[in-house]
């Protein structure tokens, strides 16, 4: 199945520092593919510099970047794609919103935007955008201030605003974070159903990895501004190749039985800390010498690609 | 809003019964003897005396302030000792000269600092931030009256682009009927030729008046831009595909203003009081020359009445500044 996006070796410098040191990913038409690591890891960054809306600080190159066959390399094409090819649901819903226009004006102007459409018109697609995320009384929340809904009310408007493009595509960075716990299943939900239903594919940025399983059908998981293993998700969580990732579904399988909350021993690498040839080999419980030394090579097995050396394969796991 | 509009209008009369009194005192306060000016240096004393007691100036100062409450609850702002005429027809009569230049001054000021302001934070440490900051020390370094002169010296004296500085049009050419706004006028009854020579005439008083106007709203909105651009809102917008003049001019902007709608809300009570050295310059027919020429006849009426006008005029800006403010920002709320 070839990919909608398809992204090699994206790196990522800001002031000299490697925030993204050759992320590796691919979105497949009509999948959610959540993307998953501690914080600091480069999830957002990874989306920014799809958009091309990292700081402007910034430098970022790409060994290879299409969508849907077109070359995303020049910077043009990602701004291009925004709101197009490409929906976005940000992070913090309420703060997203412009606080000084109502919501219906905010669709109906991304609407004339993106799909040239007259103001009549827009405003009946607005309506039908914000019934298509289930809400019951649009009317209402079309003429509303940002400040005058709830958290869970300003992401469906804004889910709203991202499929106004009709892209083929939806990037949510942590949608469903500061959002109620009864909220966030809710917006999860209703993320993947239309997703589905507008024929799109989504790239679901959390670290949440319960919200993964019930969302997502692959599984990017970075470590340090890579990309350290790529599966489906039942690979994923039973079988993980690699030892960082192995470790993150142990550990939330643990809190989820109730276990006291656990931690991977060790720190996370800040951008510009000194690192080894695998940068999880200090925290790693399968490092031998090779790991500090050479560059962990690509392994594939199943569905699964991941950079180790010395791989969990089922006959590991076992031992 | 209107029952909100009202109460403020209440709540505005013991403040401005408070400055009736500040201009009656400050005007008596004046060094000078109106009877003595009215009557002439020629005049004896005997006559002199006679003009005081028909003014009522030999009345105590409570007494005289009495007859000026009577007059002003009726309207009556009393007559102007140099002009010979009601000074609220005097005021009427040069109003609209100075709100007209007003107007001008601001629209001019906001149409450069609002862009700049924003173009400033969204480049910024570019060269047209440094620009801006050039801009902005220009305008606080050159007084207005100072501009004025050397724009006349340019732009008439040098060039001959400008007409002479002798009010607002040329000499010999007959004003248009209506409002006393000629501009407007001019253009209601068709009438091209004044309306471009009014327009020609109001140019270099409009920069000069709002020059200095530019620096603080530019400073103001960059700064108050530079959050905004941090804004989770404007990085929603911008991955929603928005960009370029609807980005900056629509969706920052609008959250830029409060800061400038205030700035400017103080800068044109100031103006409206306080245009007095350009209309000098360009011998603008308006309220600040009335009060120049008042001030050194020591015409008390006419005084108060100017004092009373400035007075009512911040007061009244404040309020609009205030409904703006919840026009264009709706979480704020009035009370
Ligand atoms: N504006 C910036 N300038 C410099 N470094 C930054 C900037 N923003 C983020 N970083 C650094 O880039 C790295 C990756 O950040 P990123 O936001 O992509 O992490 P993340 O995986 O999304 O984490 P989180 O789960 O906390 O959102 C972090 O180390 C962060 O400190
Ligand atoms: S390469 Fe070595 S250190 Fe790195 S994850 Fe694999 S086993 Fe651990
Ligand atoms: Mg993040």
């Amino acid at each position: 199945m070839s990919a909608i996006l398809e992204l090699r070796g994206l790196e990522v410098e800001i002031e000299g520092l490697p925030i993204l040191r050759g992320v590796d990913l691919e979105v497949r038409p009509g999948e959610i593919l959540g993307v998953v690591g501690e914080t600091g890891a480069g999830k957002s960054m990874t989306a920014r510099a799809i958009l091309d809306l990292l700081p402007a600080a910034a430098t970022v190159s790409f060994e290879e970047c299409t969508f849907g066959g077109t070359d995303f390399i020049p910077p043009r094409a990602r701004q291009l794609a925004r709101g197009h090819q490409i929906g976005f649901v940000p992070q913090r819903p309420r703060g997203s919103l412009n606080p000084v226009f109502r919501v219906g004006k905010q669709i109906v102007d991304t609407l004339r935007r993106l799909r040239g459409m007259a103001r009549t018109q827009a405003r009946e697609e607005a309506l039908n955008l914000l019934r298509s995320v289930r809400i019951t009384d649009p009317e209402r929340v079309y003429r509303s201030y940002p400040h005058e809904l709830s958290g869970g009310m300003c992401q469906r408007v804004c889910i709203a605003i991202a499929l106004a493009g009709e892209p083929e595509l939806i990037i949510a960075d942590e949608p469903t974070t500061g959002l109620d716990v009864t909220i966030q299943a809710e917006i999860l939900k209703l993320l993947g159903e239309v997703i589905a239903e507008h024929n799109a594919a989504g790239m679901l940025i959390t670290h949440d990895l319960g919200v993964v399983a019930d969302v997502c059908d692959r599984v990017a998981v970075m470590y340090a501004g890579r990309v350290i293993n790529l599966g489906t998700t039942v690979e994923i969580y039973r079988e993980a190749l690699h030892p960082y990732a192995n470790q993150l579904v142990s550990i939330a399988g643990s809190l989820d039985s109730g276990g006291t909350p656990q931690e991977i021993p060790g720190r996370v690498p800040n951008p510009g800390d000194e690192l080894v040839a695998c940068a999880f080999a200090p925290r790693c419980f399968r490092a031998e010498d090779d790991c500090y030394g050479e560059e962990p090579p690509l392994v594939h097995i199943g569905g699964q690609m991941a950079f180790c050396h010395h791989p969990l394969t089922s006959e590991a796991v076992s031992v | 809003m209107g029952s909100y509009i009202a109460r403020r209008l209440i709540a505005l009369v013991p403040i401005l019964i408070g400055v009736t009194m500040v201009a009656f005192l400050v005007s008596r306060g004046l060094p000078g003897d109106p009877a003595r000016l009215y009557a002439g240096m020629q005049a004896s004393e005997g006559e002199v005396q006679a003009i005081r007691v028909s003014l009522g100036l030999d009345k105590p100062l409570y007494h005289q302030y009495w007859i000026y409450m009577q007059g002003l609850i009726q309207g009556d702002l009393g007559f102007s000792l140099r002009t010979g005429f009601p000074v609220a027809e005097d005021i009427r009569n040069r109003l609209p000269a100075t709100v007209e230049m007003v107007i001008f001054a601001l629209a001019f000021a906001l149409s450069v600092a609002l862009p700049l302001g924003v173009w400033a934070a969204v480049r910024r440490g570019k060269l047209v931030d440094r620009f801006s900051r050039f801009i902005s020390t220009l305008g606080v370094a050159i007084p207005d009256f100072w501009a004025a002169l050397i724009l006349v010296m340019i732009f008439f004296v040098f060039l001959g682009w400008a007409p002479a500085p002798v009010g607002r049009l040329d000499l010999g050419a007959s004003p248009p009927d209506g409002t006393g706004f000629y501009l407007l006028d001019s253009v209601v009854r068709g009438e091209w030729g004044t309306f471009t020579n009014a327009l020609g005439h109001i140019i270099l008083p409009m920069i000069s008046l709002g020059f200095p106007a530019i620096a603080p709203i530019t400073r103001l909105t960059r700064n108050a831009t530079l959050s905004v651009l941090q804004s989770d809102y404007i990085a929603f917008g911008r991955a929603s595909g928005l960009r370029g003049a609807p980005l900056y001019l629509k969706y920052v902007l609008r959250n830029s203003l409060p800061g400038a709608i205030t700035m400017t809300g103080l800068i044109s009570g100031y103006m409206i009081g306080g245009a007095v050295l350009i209309e000098r310059v360009f011998s603008w027919p308006g309220v600040g020359l009335y009060a120049y020429n008042s001030l050194e006849r020591t015409d008390h009426a006419a005084i108060q009445g100017v004092v009373l006008l400035s007075a009512v005029t911040y007061l009244l800006v404040f309020l609009v500044v205030d409904l703006l403010q919840s026009i264009v920002d709706p979480r704020v709320r009035l009370k």
